[in-house]
């Protein structure tokens, strides 16, 4: 293949004490790519965001990203090198304004930027997300939908070529999650590649174009949406032993 | 000589260890660092003192009605001062226990004087001689108590409901008001209970140690350095750390000369909380963010 | 309060601070110096708990340390301003090198280690002796200005310090660092991913805190002509500062200033009265300030300005 990864995963693993979170795990992102992160409660997601975004050093194993090798770089640096991410529980800075806390990406990680630039940045934003008329608000004035929403603005001020989400839709109703959708699509139309942590498995098959499946730390399948949900692996990780045996008996007496 | 230095130490370790329990609790269950404890082991000390002076008894008698008078301190000050203060800002809870502090410090300067006292019983200068090693009896009689307390806080925090109770609201404040147990009422008697512990060391320490208004502060700082060490919250942590700060102590005042000895606390401190800030034997069960 | 606000506030502020040694008497020019000294301070924290959210309660180690630099330094016929200037920049050096340890731990931890540095600066020097005195004391040169000139000029020194430390605090609050600063303080995590590099930013702003800490140790040396380890690293200097820096609101670029002239003034009037129980009055003062005024006077004013304002918009709507 002649298209080089944007990022590269190789043989990651991550113990907690004696805890392993994430065990051996590889995959590659390809430029301009949406994967979809799924598995149960406890697989390791997150901790892998938090390996790639440098906040967890892992103990085995090594990271590319754009070819080059990220392992053991501090968090900041990896955000300027353009990866950007929301967190699962919202950390907005909550003493700053909307405007002001996706100022702080723009500031940090576009270099050399005067100060009407930042400003620009932020604005576009801002109004990718929807959020442009709450500029001025604080965050605890937000709602949740609103507050996921300056979470993936943060995000995109920092100009980022990749942009990791951990499940940026948890606890939204349908509305706001076909908004989420759509906003996904429009950031990677821009050229942007993505990683998806989610449970809401109907937002997963829509955007992804490759989903990893993990459990406890070990990677089980890694495939297009359609061969991914008819792996028998992956359907009794989610749905239990059980009903992989009954589908195969029904499967078996019809 | 090595063999009184250890015995020095281990005589100690026990007194440091109840002084640092209360402390150590109250730190973990609320992530208060109550800057006033230093001075309930001194309002301790003063009630044995005082109830030597005024109806000749026995200081390790008086320990019940020291126990009894800081649990009510403790628990009121909770009740009325922190607890509201802690539901806006745990760390504005420093500056209104470094208030307390001050404030009892020179209520006891104005009752008592800043004059050092010390409590005499007809034991006091006896000892009990074991080949070359010299074991003071008031020290020794201190030593036990002291475990015998430690043990009875541990019970109580493992064995009991009300303990149980306390340890359930340090680990899940919301999951705990869902069980029924109301935060506010067990931060009361946990504050309670630490200082009716600290009240019984004032009164070890009122036997062994001459007694001031400020006797409190020199005792801070062991009590800061025992509960770092030990981890913070737990009671078992804290007494095998109360007696290894006590030899250490007992070493540097030996082999280095007293001036040493302080040196040698800060150096331990600023050791632990850098390279294990979860102290050597626990971890906090408090999480701080 | 707007910044704009707040620094015309303190542009008046420093007017009448110019004009005040003319119409004072001695006792009053004492009163004024030391609130400017502890309000230097107050800056100083300010800068690194109010605007990085670092409790640094130790922070008179720096005080201590500038005090000390500069008494050395005197009695080394190094002249007067470079001494300052020394304390100044020795404080920051000595944040940066403890700061780099220290800062890695949070919360509690963090306030904590800063006081057993304090504690440990006083250990040290107190074995150390030599040139610094130890347990004896330092004695500095004596000034040969006449006394009334002289306590004038420590004055303007103090004055001079406190306007240069607010204007610090003011320009921090629009920088990039002042940014850094804030997101951290809210969520260290994430201020991290979005491309702030945290460790540099907070050694940054305890350089800074201690340059202003040390500074106003380094002129209170030159003023008392004779430092102790006691009286140097009280660490009362930092918990007063901490009052007032609560009192006149955290994070805001004049109100330390406000709250140490409070505090400072009050403090003076009944210090007097009742000498033998100022610790009991002060410990009374510390718990009623953080549970009446948690936010500080500097947000109660511009509370206050909002209801005003509002009144008056519905006035003008009615009308």
């Amino acid at each position: 293949m002649s298209v080089q990864p944007i990022l590269s995963v190789r043989d990651v693993t991550v113990r907690f004490g004696g805890v392993v979170a994430v065990k051996n795990a590889s995959f590659d992102l390809m430029p301009g790519e949406v994967l979809g992160l799924i598995g149960p409660n406890g697989a390791g997601k997150t901790t892998l965001l938090n390996v790639v975004s440098a906040l967890i050093r892992p103990q085995e194993g090594s990271l590319a990203f754009e070819g080059e090798t990220i392992t053991g770089l501090k968090p900041h640096v990896i955000a300027r090198k353009g990866v950007a991410r929301t967190f699962q529980v919202v950390q907005p800075f909550k003493n700053l304004t909307v405007m002001q806390n996706v100022e702080v990406g723009a500031m940090f990680c576009a270099r050399d930027r005067g100060k009407s630039q930042i400003r620009a940045l932020a604005v576009d934003a801002l109004q990718k997300v929807g959020l442009t008329a709450k500029a001025d608000a604080l965050p605890s004035q937000l709602t949740l939908s609103e507050r996921k929403r300056l979470e993936m603005a943060r995000a995109l001020s920092t100009e980022p070529r990749l942009l990791l989400l951990d499940e940026v839709m948890a606890g939204l109703n349908h509305t706001e999650i076909d908004r989420i959708i759509g906003l996904i699509r429009e950031i990677n139309r821009d050229g942007l590649s993505i990683i998806v942590v989610e449970h809401v498995m109907k937002a997963i098959m829509a955007v992804c174009d490759r989903i990893v499946v993990l459990r406890f730390g070990e990677k089980i399948a890694d495939g297009t949406p359609e061969e991914v949900t008819n792996d028998p692996h992956v359907i009794s990780a989610y749905l239990g032993e059980r009903f992989v045996r009954r589908q195969a008996a029904s499967a078996g007496a019809a | 000589m090595l063999a009184q230095t250890i015995v020095n130490g281990l005589l100690l370790g026990g007194v440091y260890g109840i002084a640092t329990i209360g402390f150590s609790v109250v730190w973990g269950v609320m992530g208060i660092i109550n800057l006033a404890h230093g001075a309930y082991i001194m309002v301790g000390a003063y009630i044995a003192f005082a109830l030597n002076q005024w109806f000749g008894l026995d200081p390790f008698l008086a320990m019940p009605f020291a126990m009894v008078a800081l649990f009510v301190i403790g628990y009121a000050l909770q009740a009325f001062l922190l607890n509201p203060v802690m539901h806006t800002s745990l760390l504005l809870t420093l500056v209104v226990t470094f208030g307390i502090d001050l404030f009892l410090i020179d209520l006891f300067v104005l009752f008592f004087s800043s004059d050092v006292r010390a409590v005499h019983t007809a034991y006091s200068g006896s000892s009990l001689e074991i080949g070359p090693v010299l074991i003071s009896w008031v020290r020794l009689v201190a030593a036990i108590l002291s475990v015998l307390v430690a043990i009875a806080s541990y019970l109580f925090l493992n064995r009991t409901r009300t303990g149980q109770a306390i340890l359930a609201t340090a680990l899940d404040r919301e999951a705990a008001r869902l069980m029924g147990i109301y935060p506010d009422r067990a931060y009361g008697l946990t504050a309670g209970l630490a200082a009716a512990v600290a009240g019984a060391a004032g009164c070890l320490a009122s036997t062994i140690f001459p007694i001031s208004p400020t006797l409190g502060i020199s005792f801070l700082g062991a009590v800061f350095v025992v509960t770092v060490l030990g981890g913070i919250g737990s009671v078992a942590g804290v007494i095998i750390a109360g007696f290894a700060y006590a030899l250490v102590q007992a070493f540097a005042a030996t082999y280095l000369g007293a001036n040493y000895q302080q040196i040698v606390a800060f150096s331990m401190f600023l050791l632990i909380l850098i390279v294990r800030p979860q102290g050597l034997f626990g971890k906090p069960f408090y999480g701080e963010s | 309060m707007k910044a704009k606000h707040q620094l015309a506030a303190a542009a008046v502020l420093l007017v009448l601070a110019l004009i005040l040694p003319a119409v004072i008497d001695n006792y009053w020019l004492r009163v004024m110096t030391t609130v400017f000294m502890i309000a230097i301070v107050a800056q100083g924290l300010n800068v690194i708990v109010g605007f990085a959210g670092y409790h640094a309660f130790g922070n008179a180690a720096f005080f201590g340390v500038g005090a000390y630099i500069a008494g050395v330094s005197l009695n080394a016929q190094v002249p007067l301003a470079l001494a300052i200037v020394l304390a100044t920049g020795g404080s920051a050096v000595v944040a940066g090198i403890f700061g780099w340890p220290l800062l890695r731990l949070r919360g509690h931890y963090f306030a904590i280690a800063s006081v057993a540095l304090n504690m440990a600066f006083v250990e040290v020097i107190l074995n150390l002796g030599g040139v610094t005195g130890g347990a004896m004391g330092l004695p500095l040169p004596i000034s040969p200005m006449p006394p009334d000139l002289l306590y004038r000029m420590i004055y303007y020194m103090m004055l001079g310090a406190l306007t240069v430390a607010t204007l610090v605090v003011w320009h921090l609050s629009g920088s990039r660092l002042g940014y850094a600063l804030r997101a951290l303080r809210d969520s260290e995590s994430g201020a991290e991913v979005m491309g702030v590099d945290t460790v540099k930013a907070k050694i940054l702003a305890w350089m800074i805190s201690a340059a202003m800490t040390g500074c106003a140790g380094g002129i209170w040396a030159y003023w008392l002509t004779f430092i102790e380890v006691g009286s140097a690293f009280d660490i009362g200097i930092s918990m007063r500062a901490y009052i007032m820096m609560l009192l006149g609101g955290m994070g805001t670029i004049i109100g330390p200033v406000v709250g140490a002239f409070v505090f400072e003034i009050v403090a003076t009037l009944v210090w007097s009265e009742f000498t033998h129980i100022h610790n009991l009055l002060l410990g009374m003062f510390l718990i009623a300030v953080v549970i009446l005024v948690p936010n500080g006077i500097i947000h109660l004013i511009s509370r206050a300005s909002a209801r005003l304002s509002a009144a008056r918009e519905l006035r003008r709507a009615k009308a």
